[in-house]
């Protein structure tokens, strides 16, 4: 277990990251998603011991990770520009990060660049951005490490490609209890994937849930009663929003559908409509409902 | 034989709850069977290319309904008694039928009416 306690980060007056509260639990895979410039590669270069942070701790396990080798062992981060020595073939990246990485597997790089076609020969150089980024991934998973960061990387990388990348993700949460953390700022490419999602704004982690609660808790009704209704009329609700458009009236509501729906019925209401929810709405919604704006 | 289950990514019911929904509608229309096996969740979490995580929590409900047994090493099985899903499963649809009759309603056309419309419609 990965556990940041009220880390603050500054960059010259700058205070980027004000109160980081974060877990991340073994065997899941968490999106971190935030705006750009919002601190993202910030945090994750700090869980990673690559900052120390000003105050706060991060630790793996009970030890801090900042300047321990032993809990970077086990974690493998590909910061958003990715990096090579120059001339460096995939082979020769491998057998670098094979003299560092004691859980390394020099046999599945080849495996997996077969896989995806790329040339273990080749310097990594002349390969194109999206190659690059395969190749980033390719030396990252064979680590066999606990924990991946990964900052963006799935920019750029064709939808044939990012399921295979998938595959093996998968595999390695059953074979290896592996927990992921992927920054971007693109809810889409996180929906599918992640069990948790947590939305960085302002410094601190606005809140981090389950996908499937965030998906179940949360639904759009249009109702439309005989008679005329206010908003005080469902004060017994958990509201999160109210608009009326001429006498059809659109909420916004928290709870258990089922429970929901049955206490709007005893309403008698001539229109009654549950309308799902897209991820991205629900997570404006929340975010208004917490007092912020607009999350891109 | 690989049973699997197709996933709606536009839908919004959350993912577990259309493997649990799928699973349960397979067994009760007869496409599953009685101590038939499931795939393993990493079979079906490749497959779908969804987190294992979504279909360990979907195979969990689905046994502590009974619907599924899991032997440890073996994998997942249907269980042997699947009366209860049946029972479920129609009583379910029965409730469908009836949201619409009440829908039916409210345009001004009485329950009696409704079924008599259903067997001239045969």
């Amino acid at each position: 277990m990965i556990k940041v306690t009220h880390v603050v980060k500054r960059f010259q007056d700058k205070e980027v990251l004000t109160d980081v509260n974060f877990t991340l639990e073994e065997n899941g895979i968490y999106g971190l998603i935030g705006a750009n410039g919002v601190g993202k590669s910030t945090l994750l270069r700090l869980i990673n011991g690559i900052y120390a942070p000003d105050t706060g701790t991060i630790t793996f396990g009970k030890e801090a990770i900042f300047d321990c080798s032993k809990a970077k062992e086990k974690m493998f981060f590909i910061p958003d520009e990715v990096y090579f020595y120059p001339n460096y073939t995939l082979y020769d990246m491998a057998l670098f990060y094979d003299a560092i990485y004691p859980s390394f597997n020099l046999s599945k790089v080849k495996e997996m660049a077969d896989e995806l076609k790329l040339s273990m020969e080749e310097k990594i150089e002349h390969l194109s951005k999206g190659q690059k980024r395969q190749c980033s991934l390719i030396l990252a998973l064979a680590s066999r490490c606990a924990y991946y960061f990964f900052d963006e990387t799935f920019d750029g990388i064709d939808p044939v490609i990012r399921k295979v990348i998938k595959k093996w993700m998968i595999d390695l949460m059953v074979e290896e209890k592996s927990t992921f953390l992927i920054a971007s700022h693109n809810l889409r490419e996180l929906e599918d994937l992640c069990d948790h999602l947590a939305i960085l704004y302002n410094g601190k982690i606005l809140f981090e849930k389950e996908t499937d609660d965030l998906k179940s808790q949360l639904f759009k009704v249009q109702i439309h009663f005989k008679k005329d209704l206010e908003k005080d009329d469902f004060a017994s609700f958990d509201l999160l929003s109210y608009q009326k458009i001429g006498s059809i009236i659109t909420l916004i509501l928290r709870g258990e559908e089922t429970e929901v729906r049955k206490k709007l019925e005893k309403m008698n209401p001539d229109l009654l409509d549950f309308i799902p929810l897209t991820l991205e709405e629900i997570f404006i919604y929340e975010m208004e409902a917490l007092g912020y704006g607009v999350v891109e | 034989m690989l049973h699997t289950v197709m996933i709606d990514y536009q839908n919004k019911t959350p993912i577990y709850s259309q493997i649990v929904e799928q699973i349960k509608g397979h067994v009760a229309l007869g496409i599953l069977h009685p101590k038939d096996q499931l795939p393993s969740i990493r079979e079906l979490a490749s497959f779908l290319g969804i987190n294992p995580n979504t279909v360990k929590k979907a195979y969990e409900i689905l046994e502590s309904e009974g619907i599924i047994r899991s032997l440890s090493t073996k994998g997942c099985f249907i269980s042997e008694d699947i009366s209860k899903v049946l029972k479920e499963e129609i009583k379910r649809r029965i409730k469908k039928l009836d949201d619409e009759i009440k829908e039916l309603e409210k345009l001004g056309i009485n329950r009696q009416e409704v079924l008599k419309r259903l067997e001239e419609e045969k």
